[in-house]
């Protein structure tokens, strides 16, 4: 075999075994009451856009993480969301993340893009307009200054769970500042954990269980807007009301995902094949 | 290729059919971009006419070993440590890009024939255009020009 044709039997070798099924953590959703318990991501970024991802892959690698509905939030653009698949199992909520330098959110819900040169009242009520729901993204002190009582008092959500606070102890102590002065002005807003998913990680690493009335977009919709959330960070911490925490806890079946070599031996024969194809194409 | 195989790995830790095809669609402007690059560096060919411009196209994708290379490190780099800073990021493409403009000097000296000021003034300009896509991309998707310039 010569050597290139060894090199493109690795890349087609680690191709194939990329293709075998990943093990899932995921389950049924469990009913706790009248409500079915629902584990969601609401900040996800794609292709086209700061995601590396298509919404396609998106929904496969949500799927894996097993997530029961994600939203697609590109920065002040609704492209990806308009090419993502229809009738999608996770469900799929179009979205945005309306990023204006003085505050980011996060719109769930949404067909059409916001306008982000507007104070965060303004965009917020854009949102509501369309059916949707806004939620403060990774609100550190950099983004208070876009926050004044009109928009507290709109706002249907507050990421409380982020992969941001697992790096610094300084953006915990602000995100809990924030959330503070929310709850303050207005009690029923929803707990929402988030990954943020650009590249790295995986979709679902911080995310919201939602007590919503149906397995839908408009049920979960309406948890987030009544606030039945409960936010989970890295760590596996819960955010929220005592009630709904032990709920989660009782109800939500968390299935650890069984360790695979898999996708481990898949990334490396494929890199080590195209490796191999680009040098010894330039020998 | 080598594009879909890195983001498929840096993004999803393993490179399926399905991860590969989606990803070598959604990022082959970049491999347009390039050819379209290529099409305006490789010329003027030289007088003599010893060049055709097939085999000038060919040596100007020779020059891109440098960001090839980097690339292929930043996929399972960016897997292995998903929390690294965008800053070392950044500064990581330093390399490439110094290394590429060197590369690119000597492409319009020994190939185009050029002269030291007129190949290192195509160098310059070739890393002021690869810099403005860039930024134009990484600008568009991170929702404007406000969140690189301040």
């Amino acid at each position: 075999m010569s050597q290139s044709r060894l090199w493109l039997f690795l890349f087609i070798a680690g191709v194939a075994v990329g293709a075998l099924p990943a093990p899932s953590p995921r389950a049924r959703p469990a009913q706790a009451g009248e409500y079915v318990v629902l584990s969601g991501d609401f900040h996800v970024h794609a292709f086209p856009g700061d995601g590396a991802l298509t919404p396609a892959r998106l929904v496969d690698l949500a799927a894996e993480e097993g997530l029961d509905v994600i939203t697609i939030t590109n920065h002040n653009q609704v492209l990806a969301s308009h090419i993502l698949p229809r009738d999608s199992d996770p469900i799929v909520l179009l979205g945005a993340e309306v990023t204006n330098p003085d505050f980011h959110l996060i719109a769930v819900g949404v067909t059409d893009g916001v306008n982000w040169r507007q104070p965060a009242a303004g965009a917020i009520a854009d949102i509501h307009a369309q059916g949707g729901v806004a939620i403060a993204a990774h609100p550190e002190r950099q983004f208070w200054g876009g926050w004044d009582e009109a928009a507290i008092g709109a706002v249907d959500g507050v990421e409380v769970a982020h992969p941001m606070l697992r790096e610094s102890t300084q953006a915990a102590a602000e995100f809990d500042g924030f959330f503070a002065r929310v709850l303050a002005g207005n009690p029923g807003v929803a707990r929402i954990g988030s990954s943020d998913y650009h590249v790295t990680h995986a979709p679902g690493q911080c995310r919201t269980f939602l007590f919503a009335r149906e397995r839908t977009r408009d049920g979960v919709l309406d948890a987030i807007r009544a606030g039945r959330t409960v936010a989970q960070r890295a760590d596996g911490t819960l955010v929220g009301d005592p009630a709904l925490v032990a709920l989660v806890r009782t109800h939500h079946r968390t299935i650890p995902r069984p360790v695979s070599l898999l996708p481990t031996i898949s990334a490396a024969l494929t890199w080590l094949g195209i490796a191999g194809l680009m040098m010894s194409s330039r020998t | 290729m080598l594009v879909g195989t890195s983001v498929a790995i840096a993004s999803a830790g393993r490179v399926s059919p399905s991860l590969l095809v989606s990803t070598l669609a959604s990022w082959s402007w970049v491999v347009l971009v390039q050819l379209a690059i290529a099409a305006v560096m490789t010329r003027p060919l030289p007088p003599r006419g010893h060049l055709s411009a097939a085999r000038a196209f060919d040596l100007w994708f020779a020059a891109h070993v440098p960001w090839t290379a980097w690339l292929l490190v930043l996929g399972p780099v960016l897997r292995l440590v998903p929390d690294l800073d965008v800053e070392v990021i950044i500064v990581s493409m330093l390399a490439p890009m110094a290394w590429t403009a060197w590369i690119t000097v000597a492409f319009s000296r020994v190939v185009l024939e050029q002269s030291p000021v007129v190949a290192a003034l195509r160098a310059a300009l070739h890393q002021a255009v690869l810099l403005f896509i860039i930024l134009s991309y990484v600008a568009w998707s991170a929702g404007g020009w406000f969140r690189i310039i301040g």
